[in-house]
Protein backbone atom coordinates (compact mmCIF):
# COMPACT_ATOMS: atom_id res chain seq x y z
CA UNK A 1 0.00 0.00 0.00
CA UNK A 2 1.02 3.57 -0.78
CA UNK A 3 2.38 5.81 1.42
CA UNK A 4 -0.45 8.22 1.26
CA UNK A 5 -3.12 4.86 1.12
CA UNK A 6 -1.85 4.22 4.68
CA UNK A 7 -2.04 7.44 5.94
CA UNK A 8 -6.15 8.16 4.31
CA UNK A 9 -6.56 4.25 6.11
CA UNK A 10 -5.35 5.70 9.65
CA UNK A 11 -8.06 8.95 9.34
CA UNK A 12 -10.83 7.44 9.35
CA UNK A 13 -12.79 10.17 11.07
CA UNK A 14 -11.29 12.58 8.69
CA UNK A 15 -14.50 13.56 7.21
CA UNK A 16 -15.53 15.20 10.46
CA UNK A 17 -12.94 18.28 9.97
CA UNK A 18 -13.76 18.56 6.12
CA UNK A 19 -18.00 19.29 7.54
CA UNK A 20 -16.07 21.56 9.69
CA UNK A 21 -14.28 23.24 6.38
CA UNK A 22 -18.05 23.49 4.99
CA UNK A 23 -19.37 25.42 7.44
CA UNK A 24 -16.49 27.86 7.96
CA UNK A 25 -16.67 28.44 4.04
CA UNK A 26 -19.99 29.19 4.19
CA UNK A 27 -19.84 30.70 6.79
CA UNK A 28 -17.18 33.25 5.36
CA UNK A 29 -18.74 33.40 1.93
CA UNK A 30 -21.72 34.12 3.46
CA UNK A 31 -20.23 36.98 5.32
CA UNK A 32 -18.67 38.38 1.95
CA UNK A 33 -22.13 38.52 0.51
CA UNK A 34 -23.94 39.99 3.16
CA UNK A 35 -21.14 43.15 3.19
CA UNK A 36 -21.35 42.72 -0.75
CA UNK A 37 -25.37 44.09 0.05
CA UNK A 38 -24.86 45.90 2.81
CA UNK A 39 -22.90 48.23 0.78
CA UNK A 40 -24.23 47.45 -2.49
CA UNK A 41 -24.51 51.11 -4.01
CA UNK A 42 -21.16 51.78 -2.84
CA UNK A 43 -19.50 48.39 -4.74
CA UNK A 44 -21.62 49.32 -7.95
CA UNK A 45 -20.54 52.41 -7.73
CA UNK A 46 -17.12 51.35 -8.47
CA UNK A 47 -17.69 49.22 -10.93
CA UNK A 48 -16.72 46.03 -8.08
CA UNK A 49 -19.03 42.83 -8.00
CA UNK A 50 -17.53 39.50 -7.16
CA UNK A 51 -13.98 41.06 -5.93
CA UNK A 52 -15.79 42.41 -3.35
CA UNK A 53 -17.53 38.92 -2.20
CA UNK A 54 -13.73 37.51 -2.73
CA UNK A 55 -11.73 40.33 -0.86
CA UNK A 56 -14.70 40.15 2.10
CA UNK A 57 -15.16 36.58 2.33
CA UNK A 58 -11.52 35.88 1.88
CA UNK A 59 -10.09 37.94 4.51
CA UNK A 60 -10.65 36.29 7.51
CA UNK A 61 -10.63 32.44 5.66
CA UNK A 62 -7.31 33.26 4.63
CA UNK A 63 -6.04 34.92 7.75
CA UNK A 64 -8.20 32.89 10.42
CA UNK A 65 -10.05 29.63 9.34
CA UNK A 66 -8.06 28.07 7.05
CA UNK A 67 -4.63 28.10 8.30
CA UNK A 68 -7.01 26.76 11.82
CA UNK A 69 -7.64 23.97 9.71
CA UNK A 70 -4.18 23.08 8.24
CA UNK A 71 -3.83 23.24 11.70
CA UNK A 72 -5.57 20.98 13.30
CA UNK A 73 -5.26 18.72 10.37
CA UNK A 74 -1.34 18.42 10.83
CA UNK A 75 -1.87 18.12 14.50
CA UNK A 76 -4.23 15.40 14.23
CA UNK A 77 -1.58 13.16 11.59
CA UNK A 78 1.52 14.09 13.69
CA UNK A 79 -0.44 13.40 17.62
CA UNK A 80 -1.45 9.82 16.53
CA UNK A 81 2.06 8.76 16.04
CA UNK A 82 3.13 10.21 19.42
CA UNK A 83 0.53 7.88 20.79
CA UNK A 84 1.91 4.20 21.85
CA UNK A 85 5.26 5.79 20.60
CA UNK A 86 4.32 5.15 17.04
CA UNK A 87 7.12 6.33 15.87
CA UNK A 88 9.75 4.66 17.26
CA UNK A 89 7.69 1.18 16.37
CA UNK A 90 8.18 3.16 12.60
CA UNK A 91 11.30 4.04 12.90
CA UNK A 92 12.58 0.55 14.28
CA UNK A 93 11.32 -0.80 10.77
CA UNK A 94 12.94 2.06 8.76
CA UNK A 95 9.03 3.54 8.04
CA UNK A 96 8.71 7.07 9.68
CA UNK A 97 10.00 8.95 7.02
CA UNK A 98 8.05 7.35 4.38
CA UNK A 99 4.91 7.91 6.73
CA UNK A 100 5.77 11.35 6.91
CA UNK A 101 5.93 12.06 3.16
CA UNK A 102 2.21 10.20 3.25
CA UNK A 103 1.25 12.90 6.17
CA UNK A 104 2.87 15.12 3.66
CA UNK A 105 0.84 14.29 0.50
CA UNK A 106 -2.19 13.92 2.54
CA UNK A 107 -2.44 17.98 4.04
CA UNK A 108 -1.30 18.57 0.37
CA UNK A 109 -4.64 17.17 -0.56
CA UNK A 110 -7.02 18.32 2.19
CA UNK A 111 -5.56 22.14 1.43
CA UNK A 112 -6.29 21.69 -2.04
CA UNK A 113 -10.29 20.57 -1.48
CA UNK A 114 -10.67 23.15 1.11
CA UNK A 115 -9.32 25.73 -1.13
CA UNK A 116 -11.25 24.42 -4.05
CA UNK A 117 -14.28 24.11 -1.89
CA UNK A 118 -14.10 28.02 -0.87
CA UNK A 119 -13.15 28.88 -4.77
CA UNK A 120 -16.83 27.06 -6.02
CA UNK A 121 -18.57 28.91 -2.83
CA UNK A 122 -17.21 32.24 -4.05
CA UNK A 123 -18.32 31.31 -7.83
CA UNK A 124 -21.80 29.87 -6.88
CA UNK A 125 -22.69 33.18 -4.25
CA UNK A 126 -21.65 35.68 -7.23
CA UNK A 127 -24.03 33.53 -9.75
CA UNK A 128 -26.49 34.29 -7.32
CA UNK A 129 -25.89 37.83 -6.67
CA UNK A 130 -26.55 38.05 -10.47
CA UNK A 131 -22.96 39.03 -11.33
CA UNK A 132 -21.82 38.41 -15.41
CA UNK A 133 -18.63 36.58 -14.70
CA UNK A 134 -16.19 36.10 -17.87
CA UNK A 135 -13.92 33.39 -18.41
CA UNK A 136 -11.18 36.04 -17.25
CA UNK A 137 -12.93 36.52 -13.55
CA UNK A 138 -13.49 32.19 -13.38
CA UNK A 139 -9.48 32.40 -14.28
CA UNK A 140 -8.74 34.84 -11.85
CA UNK A 141 -11.08 32.91 -9.38
CA UNK A 142 -9.07 29.70 -10.01
CA UNK A 143 -5.38 31.53 -9.92
CA UNK A 144 -5.78 33.03 -6.85
CA UNK A 145 -7.38 30.21 -5.51
CA UNK A 146 -4.30 27.89 -6.55
CA UNK A 147 -2.09 30.61 -5.00
CA UNK A 148 -3.78 30.46 -1.60
CA UNK A 149 -3.31 27.19 -1.83
CA UNK A 150 0.60 27.22 -2.16
CA UNK A 151 0.27 29.45 0.86
CA UNK A 152 -1.33 26.72 2.36
CA UNK A 153 1.41 24.50 1.81
CA UNK A 154 3.20 26.42 3.25
CA UNK A 155 1.90 26.50 6.44
CA UNK A 156 1.07 22.90 6.38
CA UNK A 157 4.55 22.16 6.02
CA UNK A 158 5.18 24.13 9.15
CA UNK A 159 2.59 22.53 11.27
CA UNK A 160 3.75 19.22 10.55
CA UNK A 161 7.17 20.18 11.70
CA UNK A 162 5.51 22.04 14.62
CA UNK A 163 3.58 18.49 14.84
CA UNK A 164 6.63 16.51 14.78
CA UNK A 165 8.38 18.76 17.56
CA UNK A 166 5.76 19.28 20.13
CA UNK A 167 3.82 16.07 21.54
CA UNK A 168 0.58 18.11 22.62
CA UNK A 169 -2.26 18.57 20.93
CA UNK A 170 -3.79 21.50 22.36
CA UNK A 171 -0.31 23.18 21.80
CA UNK A 172 0.33 22.47 18.51
CA UNK A 173 -3.43 23.85 17.63
CA UNK A 174 -1.81 27.41 19.83
CA UNK A 175 1.19 27.54 18.10
CA UNK A 176 -0.30 27.06 15.04
CA UNK A 177 -3.74 29.91 16.02
CA UNK A 178 -1.44 32.26 17.44
CA UNK A 179 0.79 32.47 14.46
CA UNK A 180 -1.76 32.53 12.26
CA UNK A 181 -3.30 35.88 14.16
CA UNK A 182 0.09 36.97 14.06
CA UNK A 183 -0.34 37.23 10.07
CA UNK A 184 -2.80 39.73 10.89
CA UNK A 185 -0.96 41.80 12.46
CA UNK A 186 2.14 41.74 10.27
CA UNK A 187 -1.05 42.76 7.52
CA UNK A 188 -1.84 45.74 9.97
CA UNK A 189 1.61 46.83 11.64
CA UNK A 190 4.22 45.81 9.47
CA UNK A 191 2.85 45.02 5.63
CA UNK A 192 6.18 44.82 4.15
CA UNK A 193 6.84 41.64 6.14
CA UNK A 194 3.91 40.01 4.66
CA UNK A 195 6.03 38.92 1.82
CA UNK A 196 8.01 36.74 4.11
CA UNK A 197 5.73 36.10 7.41
CA UNK A 198 4.84 31.98 6.32
CA UNK A 199 1.59 32.42 8.11
CA UNK A 200 0.38 35.42 5.55
CA UNK A 201 1.30 33.18 2.55
CA UNK A 202 -2.13 32.32 2.00
CA UNK A 203 -3.61 35.48 1.98
CA UNK A 204 -0.83 37.18 -0.04
CA UNK A 205 -1.43 34.27 -2.91
CA UNK A 206 -5.38 34.82 -2.65
CA UNK A 207 -4.86 38.62 -3.04
CA UNK A 208 -7.49 39.14 -0.44
CA UNK A 209 -5.70 42.51 0.12
CA UNK A 210 -4.64 43.50 -3.29
CA UNK A 211 -7.35 42.03 -5.13
CA UNK A 212 -5.64 42.69 -8.81
CA UNK A 213 -3.60 40.01 -10.80
CA UNK A 214 -0.10 40.08 -9.03
CA UNK A 215 2.69 41.10 -11.74
CA UNK A 216 4.79 37.82 -13.32
CA UNK A 217 7.66 39.23 -10.95
CA UNK A 218 5.36 38.98 -8.04
CA UNK A 219 3.90 35.27 -8.73
CA UNK A 220 7.89 34.23 -9.80
CA UNK A 221 9.36 35.37 -6.15
CA UNK A 222 5.78 33.99 -4.38
CA UNK A 223 6.01 30.81 -6.00
CA UNK A 224 10.18 30.57 -4.91
CA UNK A 225 9.63 32.01 -1.37
CA UNK A 226 6.90 29.40 -0.51
CA UNK A 227 8.46 26.64 -2.46
CA UNK A 228 11.36 27.72 -0.33
CA UNK A 229 9.67 27.65 2.94
CA UNK A 230 7.87 24.36 2.39
CA UNK A 231 10.88 22.67 1.64
CA UNK A 232 13.28 24.28 4.15
CA UNK A 233 10.15 22.62 6.87
CA UNK A 234 10.25 19.35 4.81
CA UNK A 235 13.73 19.07 4.90
CA UNK A 236 14.34 19.71 9.01
CA UNK A 237 10.97 17.75 9.58
CA UNK A 238 13.24 14.82 8.03
CA UNK A 239 16.45 15.65 9.56
CA UNK A 240 14.67 15.54 13.21
CA UNK A 241 12.98 12.40 12.38
CA UNK A 242 15.92 10.45 11.04
CA UNK A 243 18.22 12.26 13.87
CA UNK A 244 15.42 11.46 17.40
CA UNK A 245 16.43 8.94 19.12
CA UNK A 246 13.52 6.62 19.32
CA UNK B 1 -3.61 15.09 49.52
CA UNK B 2 -6.74 17.08 48.57
CA UNK B 3 -7.93 16.75 45.21
CA UNK B 4 -6.77 20.34 44.19
CA UNK B 5 -2.96 19.32 45.86
CA UNK B 6 -2.95 16.74 43.48
CA UNK B 7 -4.39 18.62 40.11
CA UNK B 8 -1.82 20.93 41.10
CA UNK B 9 1.28 18.41 42.11
CA UNK B 10 0.36 17.17 38.34
CA UNK B 11 0.98 20.18 36.60
CA UNK B 12 4.57 20.33 37.78
CA UNK B 13 6.06 18.61 34.94
CA UNK B 14 3.46 19.42 32.25
CA UNK B 15 4.75 22.98 30.96
CA UNK B 16 1.54 24.34 30.99
CA UNK B 17 2.61 27.63 31.93
CA UNK B 18 4.45 27.88 28.67
CA UNK B 19 1.73 26.71 26.50
CA UNK B 20 -0.40 29.70 28.52
CA UNK B 21 2.34 32.37 28.20
CA UNK B 22 2.26 31.70 24.81
CA UNK B 23 -1.05 32.65 23.84
CA UNK B 24 -0.94 35.44 26.68
CA UNK B 25 1.92 36.72 25.73
CA UNK B 26 0.51 37.00 21.82
CA UNK B 27 -2.33 38.54 23.07
CA UNK B 28 -0.78 41.33 25.21
CA UNK B 29 1.92 42.11 22.52
CA UNK B 30 -1.11 42.64 19.98
CA UNK B 31 -3.06 44.36 22.07
CA UNK B 32 0.06 46.70 23.25
CA UNK B 33 0.41 47.47 19.71
CA UNK B 34 -3.41 48.06 18.86
CA UNK B 35 -3.23 50.56 21.74
CA UNK B 36 0.00 52.21 21.31
CA UNK B 37 -0.76 53.19 17.55
CA UNK B 38 -4.73 54.19 17.87
CA UNK B 39 -4.03 56.00 21.03
CA UNK B 40 -1.25 57.85 19.18
CA UNK B 41 -3.15 59.01 16.40
CA UNK B 42 -5.53 62.12 16.04
CA UNK B 43 -9.09 60.57 15.82
CA UNK B 44 -13.02 61.54 15.84
CA UNK B 45 -14.12 59.58 19.06
CA UNK B 46 -12.29 61.08 22.22
CA UNK B 47 -9.58 58.67 23.89
CA UNK B 48 -11.42 57.49 26.92
CA UNK B 49 -10.66 54.38 28.91
CA UNK B 50 -13.58 53.27 27.29
CA UNK B 51 -11.78 53.62 23.64
CA UNK B 52 -9.28 51.76 25.07
CA UNK B 53 -11.36 48.59 26.33
CA UNK B 54 -13.49 49.12 22.95
CA UNK B 55 -9.95 48.39 21.23
CA UNK B 56 -8.83 45.54 23.66
CA UNK B 57 -11.88 44.05 23.71
CA UNK B 58 -11.80 42.70 19.94
CA UNK B 59 -9.15 41.03 20.52
CA UNK B 60 -9.62 39.81 23.96
CA UNK B 61 -12.93 38.21 22.40
CA UNK B 62 -11.21 35.99 20.30
CA UNK B 63 -8.11 35.13 22.66
CA UNK B 64 -10.12 34.62 25.89
CA UNK B 65 -12.42 31.41 24.22
CA UNK B 66 -9.35 29.85 22.76
CA UNK B 67 -7.04 30.06 25.95
CA UNK B 68 -9.26 28.49 28.12
CA UNK B 69 -9.80 25.63 25.53
CA UNK B 70 -6.08 24.76 25.32
CA UNK B 71 -5.82 24.90 29.02
CA UNK B 72 -8.90 22.34 29.68
CA UNK B 73 -7.57 20.75 27.07
CA UNK B 74 -4.32 20.15 28.49
CA UNK B 75 -5.74 19.00 31.59
CA UNK B 76 -7.75 16.83 30.31
CA UNK B 77 -5.37 15.35 27.88
CA UNK B 78 -3.01 14.05 30.82
CA UNK B 79 -5.64 11.97 31.88
CA UNK B 80 -6.61 10.86 28.44
CA UNK B 81 -2.75 9.69 27.66
CA UNK B 82 -2.18 7.33 30.27
CA UNK B 83 -5.80 6.02 30.52
CA UNK B 84 -5.46 6.93 34.32
CA UNK B 85 -9.75 8.54 34.27
CA UNK B 86 -10.10 4.49 35.47
CA UNK B 87 -7.58 4.84 37.56
CA UNK B 88 -8.27 7.70 39.34
CA UNK B 89 -11.87 6.57 39.72
CA UNK B 90 -10.29 3.34 41.07
CA UNK B 91 -8.66 4.95 43.65
CA UNK B 92 -11.94 6.99 45.00
CA UNK B 93 -12.20 10.13 43.50
CA UNK B 94 -15.90 11.10 42.49
CA UNK B 95 -16.28 12.09 38.87
CA UNK B 96 -17.86 15.14 40.20
CA UNK B 97 -14.89 15.98 42.39
CA UNK B 98 -12.18 15.26 39.11
CA UNK B 99 -14.56 18.19 36.89
CA UNK B 100 -14.70 20.11 39.80
CA UNK B 101 -11.32 20.19 40.75
CA UNK B 102 -10.10 20.49 36.65
CA UNK B 103 -13.18 23.00 36.35
CA UNK B 104 -11.13 25.13 39.42
CA UNK B 105 -7.56 25.13 38.13
CA UNK B 106 -8.58 26.00 34.57
CA UNK B 107 -11.01 29.11 35.84
CA UNK B 108 -8.36 29.62 38.16
CA UNK B 109 -5.62 30.41 35.29
CA UNK B 110 -8.31 31.74 32.81
CA UNK B 111 -9.10 34.44 35.64
CA UNK B 112 -5.69 35.19 36.28
CA UNK B 113 -4.80 36.23 32.99
CA UNK B 114 -7.74 38.09 32.23
CA UNK B 115 -6.94 40.32 35.37
CA UNK B 116 -3.48 40.91 33.86
CA UNK B 117 -5.18 41.76 30.71
CA UNK B 118 -7.28 44.20 32.20
CA UNK B 119 -4.20 45.40 33.89
CA UNK B 120 -2.18 45.84 30.99
CA UNK B 121 -4.52 47.77 29.06
CA UNK B 122 -5.13 50.35 32.29
CA UNK B 123 -1.56 50.78 32.24
CA UNK B 124 -0.40 51.22 28.36
CA UNK B 125 -3.98 53.28 28.43
CA UNK B 126 -3.24 55.59 31.07
CA UNK B 127 0.43 55.16 29.89
CA UNK B 128 -0.34 57.45 27.32
CA UNK B 129 -2.23 60.01 28.95
CA UNK B 130 -5.95 58.49 29.54
CA UNK B 131 -7.65 59.72 32.36
CA UNK B 132 -8.44 56.92 34.68
CA UNK B 133 -11.75 54.75 35.03
CA UNK B 134 -11.57 52.41 37.95
CA UNK B 135 -15.82 51.57 37.70
CA UNK B 136 -15.22 50.63 34.00
CA UNK B 137 -12.51 48.67 34.59
CA UNK B 138 -14.10 46.93 37.43
CA UNK B 139 -17.27 46.31 35.42
CA UNK B 140 -15.61 44.85 32.29
CA UNK B 141 -12.84 42.70 34.73
CA UNK B 142 -16.00 41.35 36.61
CA UNK B 143 -17.97 40.52 33.43
CA UNK B 144 -14.78 38.94 32.34
CA UNK B 145 -14.16 36.70 35.03
CA UNK B 146 -17.49 35.68 34.62
CA UNK B 147 -17.79 35.33 30.82
CA UNK B 148 -14.96 32.50 31.44
CA UNK B 149 -17.19 30.90 34.12
CA UNK B 150 -19.37 28.73 31.35
CA UNK B 151 -16.62 28.64 28.49
CA UNK B 152 -14.55 26.87 30.85
CA UNK B 153 -17.26 24.77 32.26
CA UNK B 154 -18.63 23.04 28.57
CA UNK B 155 -15.02 23.19 27.11
CA UNK B 156 -13.90 20.90 30.28
CA UNK B 157 -16.63 18.99 29.65
CA UNK B 158 -16.27 18.24 26.19
CA UNK B 159 -12.13 17.85 26.84
CA UNK B 160 -12.83 15.14 29.31
CA UNK B 161 -15.68 13.31 27.69
CA UNK B 162 -14.05 12.80 24.45
CA UNK B 163 -10.39 11.05 24.04
CA UNK B 164 -9.95 13.12 20.93
CA UNK B 165 -8.74 16.84 21.71
CA UNK B 166 -9.47 17.57 18.16
CA UNK B 167 -13.62 17.80 19.60
CA UNK B 168 -12.81 20.26 22.09
CA UNK B 169 -10.24 22.42 20.35
CA UNK B 170 -12.12 22.62 17.09
CA UNK B 171 -14.85 23.67 19.47
CA UNK B 172 -13.58 26.42 21.05
CA UNK B 173 -11.32 27.98 18.43
CA UNK B 174 -14.33 27.82 16.12
CA UNK B 175 -16.58 29.52 18.93
CA UNK B 176 -13.62 32.03 19.68
CA UNK B 177 -13.07 33.48 16.28
CA UNK B 178 -16.88 33.83 16.08
CA UNK B 179 -17.07 35.15 19.48
CA UNK B 180 -15.20 37.59 17.24
CA UNK B 181 -17.77 38.89 16.04
CA UNK B 182 -19.95 39.51 19.22
CA UNK B 183 -19.58 43.12 18.51
CA UNK B 184 -21.60 42.95 15.45
CA UNK B 185 -24.30 40.44 16.71
CA UNK B 186 -27.29 41.74 18.42
CA UNK B 187 -27.02 40.81 22.77
CA UNK B 188 -30.31 38.74 22.30
CA UNK B 189 -28.85 36.43 20.07
CA UNK B 190 -25.02 36.71 21.68
CA UNK B 191 -26.90 35.91 24.92
CA UNK B 192 -26.95 32.12 23.57
CA UNK B 193 -23.76 31.66 22.31
CA UNK B 194 -21.33 31.18 25.52
CA UNK B 195 -18.19 32.08 23.54
CA UNK B 196 -19.17 35.75 22.31
CA UNK B 197 -19.70 36.49 26.27
CA UNK B 198 -15.97 37.99 26.37
CA UNK B 199 -17.39 40.30 23.65
CA UNK B 200 -21.24 40.73 25.08
CA UNK B 201 -19.81 41.87 28.55
CA UNK B 202 -17.76 44.70 26.79
CA UNK B 203 -19.27 47.77 28.63
CA UNK B 204 -19.07 50.05 25.27
CA UNK B 205 -20.03 49.34 21.82
CA UNK B 206 -18.20 50.85 18.68
CA UNK B 207 -20.45 53.69 17.49
CA UNK B 208 -19.86 54.62 13.80
CA UNK B 209 -20.33 57.09 11.23
CA UNK B 210 -19.98 57.15 7.54
CA UNK B 211 -16.95 54.42 8.34
CA UNK B 212 -15.41 56.36 10.77
CA UNK B 213 -15.41 55.64 14.45
CA UNK B 214 -17.00 58.73 16.42
CA UNK B 215 -17.29 57.07 19.78
CA UNK B 216 -17.49 53.96 22.40
CA UNK B 217 -20.73 54.60 24.34
CA UNK B 218 -21.85 52.66 27.07
CA UNK B 219 -24.29 50.13 26.61
CA UNK B 220 -27.56 49.67 27.81
CA UNK B 221 -27.98 47.02 30.58
CA UNK B 222 -24.63 46.77 31.61
CA UNK B 223 -25.49 44.86 35.24
CA UNK B 224 -28.08 42.72 33.53
CA UNK B 225 -25.67 40.89 30.83
CA UNK B 226 -23.06 40.42 33.67
CA UNK B 227 -25.79 39.05 36.07
CA UNK B 228 -26.89 36.69 32.89
CA UNK B 229 -23.48 35.66 32.47
CA UNK B 230 -22.82 35.15 35.42
CA UNK B 231 -26.05 32.61 35.81
CA UNK B 232 -25.50 30.94 32.36
CA UNK B 233 -21.93 30.22 34.22
CA UNK B 234 -23.10 29.00 37.20
CA UNK B 235 -25.83 26.67 35.12
CA UNK B 236 -22.81 25.20 32.65
CA UNK B 237 -20.57 24.52 35.91
CA UNK B 238 -23.57 22.56 37.49
CA UNK B 239 -24.58 20.77 34.33
CA UNK B 240 -21.33 20.10 33.41
CA UNK B 241 -20.49 18.17 36.61
CA UNK B 242 -23.73 16.26 36.61
CA UNK B 243 -23.42 15.40 33.30
CA UNK B 244 -19.68 14.17 33.63
CA UNK B 245 -20.88 12.58 36.81
CA UNK B 246 -23.13 9.88 34.80
CA UNK B 247 -21.77 9.65 31.65
CA UNK B 248 -18.63 7.14 29.96
CA UNK B 249 -15.85 8.73 28.40
CA UNK B 250 -15.22 7.60 24.99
Amino acid sequence: MSALGIERQKSKRAWILLVVAVLLVGLNVFNGAGNYLGNADIFEAQGLTWIAVWGQAGLLWAILFFPFLITVRAASLTRMEHEQANWRRLASYGAHLRIYRGKIVLLAGFVLLCQAMFVAAVLVVSLALGFDLTPSDVAAMLSWGLLGAVGGMTVAAIQLLVGILVRSFATNVAIGLVASIGSLMVTLVAPLLEAVYPYAQIGVGMRVRALDWPTLPETLGYLTGNLLLILVAVFVGRLVLRRREH
Amino acid sequence: MTAMGVEVSKLRRKRLWLTVLLVLGFELLWIVAILTVSLSRETTAPHTMGYAIGQASQVHAIVAPILATVVVSRLAAMEHDGAMLPVLFAANQSRGSLFLTKYAVAATISTTATVIVVAAVALVAGGQGVPADPGLMIAWLLGLVLANLGIVAIQLLLALLFQRQAVTLTVGIVGGLVGSFAGFVPPTIAAFIPWQYPGLVTPVRMEQTGGTITGFPLVDHLGVLIALVGVVGAACTAAGTAVFAHRVSR
